[in-house]
């Protein structure tokens, strides 16, 4: 008897278990927010037209299931197509609203990493050549220099 | 090699080819499903566009050319329609008078739950075969609400197109006339 009791609460605790796993944690009001409405074309949440509000109920039976995120996009997109979906398929055409914005952010990338590499290399060369010791000024450069300089003291006496 | 500069540049240019060349498609594609609308108003007699969905209830698919060689009325319909449950006692009178006649009767279920679909087509006792389609069809026609009703040619040519519900008596007598001419027995 103890072990079959045993056995019934391993199972129980396997079922329980298993229902959360297959919830993953997403949650009807979260959802909506990355569905469409498939009559008016905007987001779920802002939608309070029939269509809408049948997803929604959709989604709370769906919960209620213990059904998984994943599972539940799919039955939606069986019952409404793809264009449930708040972000484009990854087929076909719809490659190139995931592709464009990832091209664009990585070529973005790359010139600020060239920018900022070409804006340290001018500063180190102007930094170099501001710590370079100055060359002494030729013999006869000198003479006339002190000279020129004892002048304009001279001046200021 | 080519500079840095260079290569950003032609990002860039390659870049904005890419959007212009998805402007001009999708300008090319333009609207067929506008287009049919607008060719069946001006009674030109489009050929409806083809589709092949599975059923709503039983197993199997309904295609439009199965339906040729015989007058047709497609109904589109969706279970959250209330217009659509108003001429739902009206549709099913029409489709036993003109199914009498030759006449077939098919309703495209569209932008729906399968289940709920279901329990409407009990609920209002529905007799005529019923399909489910996911988008691509209701779209092809330009089908912009529920229920919108199109009544097709034993050559699977549409000659008349209905934006409503089939209730009032302008349009019951409209389409009774466009099924005549479609080829429906007297």
């Amino acid at each position: 008897v103890r072990l079959a009791a045993l056995l019934l609460a391993l199972a129980a605790l396997l079922a329980v278990a298993g229902t959360a796993a297959a919830d993953d944690g997403w949650t009807p009001i979260g959802m909506e927010q990355e569905l469409m409405c498939p009559t008016c074309k905007t987001r779920l949440d802002l939608s309070h037209e029939p269509a809408a509000n049948q997803i929604r109920a959709a989604l709370r039976r769906a919960k209620a299931q213990g059904l998984s995120k994943g599972e539940v996009e799919r039955r939606l997109v069986a019952d409404y197509g793809e264009a449930v979906l708040a972000s484009p398929p990854r087929d076909g055409i719809g490659w190139a609203a995931w592709l464009i914005p990832a091209a664009v952010l990585a070529g973005g990338a790359a010139a600020a990493v060239w920018l900022a590499a070409r804006w340290r290399a001018g500063r180190s060369e102007g930094s170099a050549a501001l710590d370079a010791p100055l060359a002494p000024a030729p013999a006869g450069d000198r003479v006339r220099l002190e000279q020129q300089l004892d002048a304009e003291l001279e001046r200021f006496e | 090699m080519p500079s840095m500069k260079r290569l950003l540049q032609a990002g860039a240019v390659a870049v904005l080819a890419v959007l212009i060349g998805l402007l001009g498609w999708q300008l090319w594609r333009g609207n067929p499903g506008a287009d049919f609308v607008e060719a069946v108003g001006k009674g030109e007699r489009p050929a409806a566009p083809s589709f092949a969905l599975p059923r709503l209830r039983g197993e199997g698919d309904v295609a439009l050319a199965s339906l040729n060689g015989r007058p047709s009325v497609l109904n589109f319909w969706a279970s959250w329609c209330d217009p659509c449950a108003e001429e739902a006692p009206e549709l099913n009178r029409l489709a036993g008078e003109w199914g009498r006649r030759g006449v077939r009767f098919v309703g495209i279920d569209a932008q729906d739950a399968r289940p709920e679909a279901r329990a409407f087509a009990t609920r209002h006792g529905v007799t005529y075969p019923l399909v489910h389609d996911t988008g691509g069809t209701m779209k092809s026609y330009g089908v912009t609400g529920f229920p919108e009703t199109f009544v097709l040619d034993s050559s699977g040519r549409a000659i008349a197109h209905f934006k409503g519900p089939l209730t009032d008596e302008e349009s019951l007598a409209r389409f009774e006339a466009a099924v005549r001419e479609a080829g429906a027995r007297q």
